[in-house]
C-alpha cells in the first residue's frame, strides 16, 4: 500500500491537502466497516513489532487511549508516560531531550501532547521518527479535526461540500475549533456560524485565515439563532487551564446564555458535537440533551478510534524502521530570526562612555526595561563588562558589553523583557555587524521559553512572516527598520516549514 | 561641558531668573547640557509637575532655537507614596528625568528630609523599588546646625552657623543608610564643600579596605566658588551677596579642596547656579548665586594649574555622561565673554585677583 501518510509528522491540520483528508476519512470508514461487520481483529498483524510511545505532558483520555486501542487492535504496542510527574521532565529534562530519548528507544511513532504552543513541531524537527501532534497549547489539535470531519463524514454519507457547522462555547482559547475549522476550509461553500461571548469568542487572525480560505464566518445572537442555521453544532470546553486569573465562576456566568440545554436545540434537526471532555461544573452541555437524538459526541468520540487506527495503519503499515544513531541535525542548535540592518559608518567618535573596542553593543532597548535587561544578563558577575547608558533625550537605552557574542539564552532574556532589540557586535572598534533579533510575539510559544533552548525560526508565508512553530503571524515593529530592509529579511526566509536535514 | 547642577527658577521664581533666561546662559557659557535641581516653584515632586516643567524647556528652547539638554532630577519627600512616582517618573522618563534629588537639610525651598529615620525610609524604598540610578543629596544635617549663630548684620556668621560638622555628618549618614538599606543607584554628594567629607566619601578612614560588597557607587561634585572663595569675603553687609548653603568655609578650606580637585577625588564640577534679585540677597538673605558665568573661568583656571584637557573634559563632562548613563555629544564651543552682567551681581567679582589658590 503507497499511502501519503507513510512516515509522515502530523502537526497541523493545514499540512493536509483536500484529497488526503478524504482518502484518510475513506480509510476511517474502512475501520468501521470492519468494526461494525464483526472483523475487529482481520488487522490484528498489521503492526506487529511496531511501538507506539506516547508523551502527555498534558491531561487526556480520549487522544491517548485511542491511539493506544488504535494501536492493540493492529497488533503493535505502546508505552510512554501521562503526565510529567515520575519522568526526567521533573529534573529539567527538555523536550528535546525527551524525545530524542524515545527514539533512542526504538519506538516508531510518537504521540504528544504539550501545554506549548509549536512544541509539537519542534518535537517533529528533533525526531527521526514521526510524530503525531496530540494537541500543542492553544494551537492545533488535528487528529481531532480530522475524526470530527470523519464523523460529519460518516453522518452526512460522504458529503462535506456545503457543510453549515455552529461553533459554541470557548473559541478563543481551544486548539480544536481552530484545526476543525481550518480542516473545514479545505471544503466548498462551507458557513460557519457562532455565538458566544467576546471573551471566548473566536479569534480575529482565525476568522481572518478562514475568510482567506473561502470559509463564511458569521457571528449571530443566540445559541437559537445558530442552531436554527446549521446540521451541527460543535460545542466545544472553556479551556479554564489556559485562562490564568479567571475563575470558574465567572466562567459560568459567561457561559449561562450559551450552554446546551433542551431548551436550545428543541424543534432543530441538529446534531451536536464536542470533543469533549464536558466539564461537569460548567455543564456547558446539559445532561438530559445526553439522551436525546441530538446527541453525537459518543459515537463521535468512537470515530476517533476508527480514524487513529486509520491514521496508524496508512503510516507505518509497511515494512523497515528508522535507525537510530544519535546524532542530531545541526541546524536546530540555531535559529534565523536575525534581522540584518545596515551599518552606519563609523559615528562612535565624542562617545564618553566606555568605547569598546570587541564587545556588543545592545542598542534600541524599551523604555524602562534597561534595568531588568541587565539583570538578566548578569554580565559583571559572569566576568564581563556591563555598560549602560542612553543617548540624552532619546527614551531608548542601551547596553555595551565585551562578551564579544551573546547566546541565543541571552538574546532570548533580552528579547522577552524588551522586544526586537537591535544587537551591535563591535570588532577592533567598528560595527561589524547589525541585527534585530526577533523572537516570536506568541507569549505561549515553545521559542519563549529559555530552557528549552528552540532556536526562533521564521517562514514567509506570502507576505506574513510566520513563526516556524506556532504559524502564528509576526509583524516587525522596530522603527529603524526599513523597508527594504524587511523585504530582504522577508526574501531571505523559506516559504514553508521546511523538514529539517538530517546528518549522513 | 555639562552641568549636573543648576536651578533655573522660573514658574512662581521668575523674577529670579526664566527658563529662557537660563538656558541662554548656560548655551553662551559653552554648555552642552544642564540637569536641573527640583526645588523649583512648584516643585518636581509629581509627574504632572515634571512633564510641565518638559514642555516649558522645550518651549524655551524652540524658541531660543538651541539644542542645548535640559534634564531634571525628581524630588523625593518622605512618603512611600511620592517616592514611587518619582522612581516611576525616572524610569518611564529618564533620561529627561535624570535623577533624584535629596535634601537631606533645609536649603531653598521646603524639601528637607532631615530626619535619619525618614532618610532611611527613602533608601529602603528606593532600594525595594530597585532604583538604580543617581540619588543627589544636599549633605548638611539639620541636628548640627546653629541657626543662633547666624547674625544678618555679620554675614561671614553663616559659615558657623552651619558649619563642616554638619557636612561631615550627613555624609556619614547617608553612606551607612545606603549601604544598610541595601541601596543599589549612585550616591552622589552634592558641592561637597570640605575635604573631610571627601575623604570620608572615599573611604580614607576606613580600617580595612572595601571587598566591593556594597553594591552602589559614590560620587562628588565641587562647585567653583567652594574651591575659590572663602567665608573673610563677607565680612561687610554685601557679604550677604555670597552666602550660600552649603557656605564658603574659612581658610584654608577652598584651597585644600582645589587640591582634592587637582589630585582627583573630586569627581566632577558643578557649578550650583542658582540666581536670586539683588535684593532677595540683601533684604531677604536669600542663599545661592549665579554660577554659569564664571565656569569658563574656572576652567581656564583648571587648565593653568596643571590640568591636562583630557582631565577637564573628563570633570566638566565625560565622568557625568558615566555615572549618569546618558551619552551626551560635546560640542566644545568657545564661551561668550562678559555673561556675568546677565545678573544683577556677581559674585566672583569678590575673587582677589592676584592670590594664588592652589598654594598652602
Amino acid at each position: 500500500m503507497s499511502s501519503s501518510f507513510r512516515d509522515r509528522d502530523i502537526i497541523s491540520i493545514t499540512d493536509f491537502s483536500r484529497p488526503e483528508i478524504l482518502e484518510l476519512c475513506a480509510a476511517g470508514r474502512r475501520m468501521e466497516e470492519l468494526e461494525k461487520s464483526g472483523r475487529r481483529n482481520s488487522l490484528r498483524d498489521a503492526l506487529k513489532h511496531r511501538t507506539l510511545s506516547y508523551m502527555f505532558y498534558e491531561p487526556s483520555t480520549r487522544t491517548r487511549t485511542s491511539f493506544n486501542t488504535g494501536m492493540r487492535e493492529l497488533g503493535g504496542r505502546y508505552d510512554g508516560f501521562s503526565g510529567t510527574e515520575g519522568t526526567s521532565v521533573m529534573k529539567n529534562e527538555t523536550v528535546r531531550d525527551t524525545v530524542t530519548m524515545m527514539c533512542a528507544n526504538h519506538n516508531d511513532v510518537i504521540v504528544m501532547r504539550h501545554p506549548l504552543d509549536g512544541s509539537l513541531q519542534w518535537a517533529a524537527d528533533v525526531a527521526n521518527i514521526p510524530v503525531i501532534n496530540g494537541g500543542d497549547g492553544r494551537n492545533e489539535h488535528p487528529t481531532q479535526a480530522l475524526l470530527d470531519v470523519l464523523t460529519i463524514y460518516s453522518m452526512r454519507g460522504g458529503r462535506l461540500d456545503g457543510l453549515r457547522v455552529g461553533f459554541g462555547g470557548d473559541l478563543s482559547h481551544g486548539r480544536t475549533v481552530r484545526s476543525l475549522s481550518l480542516a473545514l476550509s479545505h471544503f466548498d461553500g462551507v458557513t460557519i456560524r457562532w455565538a458566544a461571548e467576546d471573551f471566548l469568542g473566536m479569534p480575529a487572525d482565525l476568522v481572518q485565515l478562514l475568510a482567506e480560505r473561502g470559509v463564511t464566518v458569521e457571528r449571530e445572537e443566540t445559541v437559537r439563532d445558530v442552531m436554527r442555521q446549521v446540521d451541527f453544532y460543535y460545542m466545544t470546553r472553556p479551556q479554564l487551564e489556559r485562562m490564568p486569573g479567571v475563575t470558574q465562576r465567572e466562567i459560568v456566568a459567561m457561559m449561562k446564555q450559551y450552554r446546551i440545554d433542551l431548551e436550545k436545540i428543541d424543534g432543530f434537526d441538529v446534531r451536536v458535537l464536542h470533543p469533549l471532555p464536558v466539564n461537569s461544573e460548567i455543564a456547558e452541555i446539559d445532561y438530559r440533551v445526553y439522551f436525546t437524538p441530538a446527541q453525537a459526541f459518543f459515537s463521535q468520540a468512537e470515530h476517533g478510534i476508527f480514524l487513529r487506527k486509520a491514521l496508524l495503519h496508512e503510516m507505518l503499515g509497511h515494512d523497515g524502521y528508522q535507525r537510530y544513531d544519535g546524532r542530531l541535525p545541526t541546524e536546530l542548535g540555531e535559529g534565523a530570526n536575525r534581522l540584518p540592518r545596515r551599518r552606519r559608518g563609523d559615528k562612535r567618535s565624542g562617545m564618553f562612555i566606555d568605547k569598546i573596542q570587541d564587545g556588543t553593543v545592545i542598542d534600541h532597548l524599551r523604555p524602562g526595561t534597561l534595568r531588568a535587561v541587565s539583570d538578566a544578563l548578569d554580565l559583571e558577575n559572569r566576568g564581563y563588562s556591563c555598560t549602560t547608558a542612553t543617548i540624552a533625550e532619546k527614551p531608548n537605552p542601551f547596553i555595551k558589553t565585551n562578551l564579544r557574542e551573546l547566546s541565543e539564552r541571552d538574546l532570548k532574556r533580552i528579547a522577552l523583557l524588551s522586544p526586537e532589540p537591535t544587537i551591535n557586535t563591535v570588532r577592533n572598534g567598528q560595527v561589524a555587524e547589525k541585527v534585530v533579533y526577533l523572537l516570536c510575539a506568541n507569549t505561549n510559544c515553545i521559542t519563549r521559553t529559555i530552557n528549552e533552548d528552540v532556536p526562533p525560526r521564521f517562514y514567509a508565508d506570502r507576505e506574513t512572516i510566520r513563526c516556524r512553530y506556532c504559524r502564528r503571524p509576526y509583524v516587525v515593529s522596530h522603527p529603524k527598520v526599513s523597508p527594504g530592509e524587511l523585504s530582504a529579511y522577508r526574501a531571505s526566509l523559506p516559504s514553508s516549514i521546511e523538514p529539517v536535514r538530517w546528518p549522513g | 561641558m555639562i552641568d549636573p547642577h543648576v536651578h533655573l527658577r522660573d514658574w512662581g521664581q521668575a523674577g529670579k531668573e526664566t527658563l529662557r533666561h537660563g538656558l541662554s546662559v548656560a548655551w553662551r557659557a559653552g554648555l552642552d547640557a544642564v540637569f536641573e535641581m527640583p526645588n523649583t516653584d512648584p516643585p518636581l515632586l509629581s509627574r504632572d509637575a515634571i512633564l510641565r516643567r518638559v514642555e516649558d524647556a522645550d518651549a524655551a528652547r524652540a524658541a531660543l532655537g538651541i539644542p542645548i539638554v535640559h534634564g531634571m532630577y525628581a524630588g523625593v519627600t518622605p512618603v512611600p507614596r511620592q517616592i514611587e512616582e518619582a522612581v516611576r517618573a525616572w524610569k518611564d522618563l529618564f533620561p529627561r528625568v535624570v535623577g533624584l534629588k535629596m535634601f537631606a537639610g533645609h536649603s531653598t525651598g521646603r524639601m528637607g528630609i532631615v530626619d535619619p529615620r525618614e532618610q532611611a525610609l527613602v533608601y529602603r524604598t528606593l532600594a525595594a523599588l530597585e532604583f538604580t540610578g543617581v540619588l543627589a543629596v544636599h549633605c548638611e544635617k539639620e541636628s548640627l546646625l546653629r541657626p543662633s549663630d547666624w547674625d544678618a548684620s555679620r554675614p561671614a556668621s553663616h559659615a558657623r552657623a552651619r558649619p563642616p560638622a554638619a557636612e561631615v555628618a550627613s555624609v556619614d549618614d547617608q553612606k551607612k543608610l545606603a549601604a544598610k538599606a541595601r541601596f543599589r543607584g549612585t550616591l552622589h554628594v552634592c558641592h561637597v564643600s570640605t575635604p573631610w567629607a571627601v575623604d570620608l566619601l572615599r573611604g580614607k578612614h576606613e580600617e580595612t579596605p572595601r571587598d566591593g560588597e556594597e553594591a552602589f557607587r559614590v560620587t562628588c561634585g565641587l562647585t567653583p566658588h567652594h574651591a575659590l572663595l572663602d567665608a573673610a569675603l563677607m565680612e561687610d553687609k554685601e557679604g550677604l551677596l555670597l552666602k550660600v548653603n552649603p557656605p564658603l568655609r574659612p581658610r584654608p578650606v577652598p584651597a585644600l579642596m582645589m587640591r582634592k580637585l587637582l589630585d582627583g577625588d573630586i569627581d566632577w564640577i558643578e557649578t550650583d547656579h542658582a540666581p536670586h534679585t539683588r535684593a532677595d540677597k540683601l533684604e531677604k538673605h536669600a542663599s545661592g548665586f549665579p554660577g554659569f558665568a564664571f565656569l569658563p573661568r574656572f576652567v581656564t583656571l583648571l587648565s593653568e594649574q596643571g590640568l591636562s584637557r583630557a582631565r577637564i573634559e573628563e570633570l566638566t563632562h565625560g565622568a557625568v555622561c558615566r555615572a549618569f548613563g546618558i551619552e551626551i555629544k560635546a560640542s566644545h564651543r568657545p564661551a561668550e565673554a562678559g555673561l556675568e552682567k546677565e545678573y544683577e551681581f556677581d559674585a566672583f567679582a569678590f575673587l582677589p585677583r592676584e592670590t594664588s589658590h592652589t598654594s598652602s
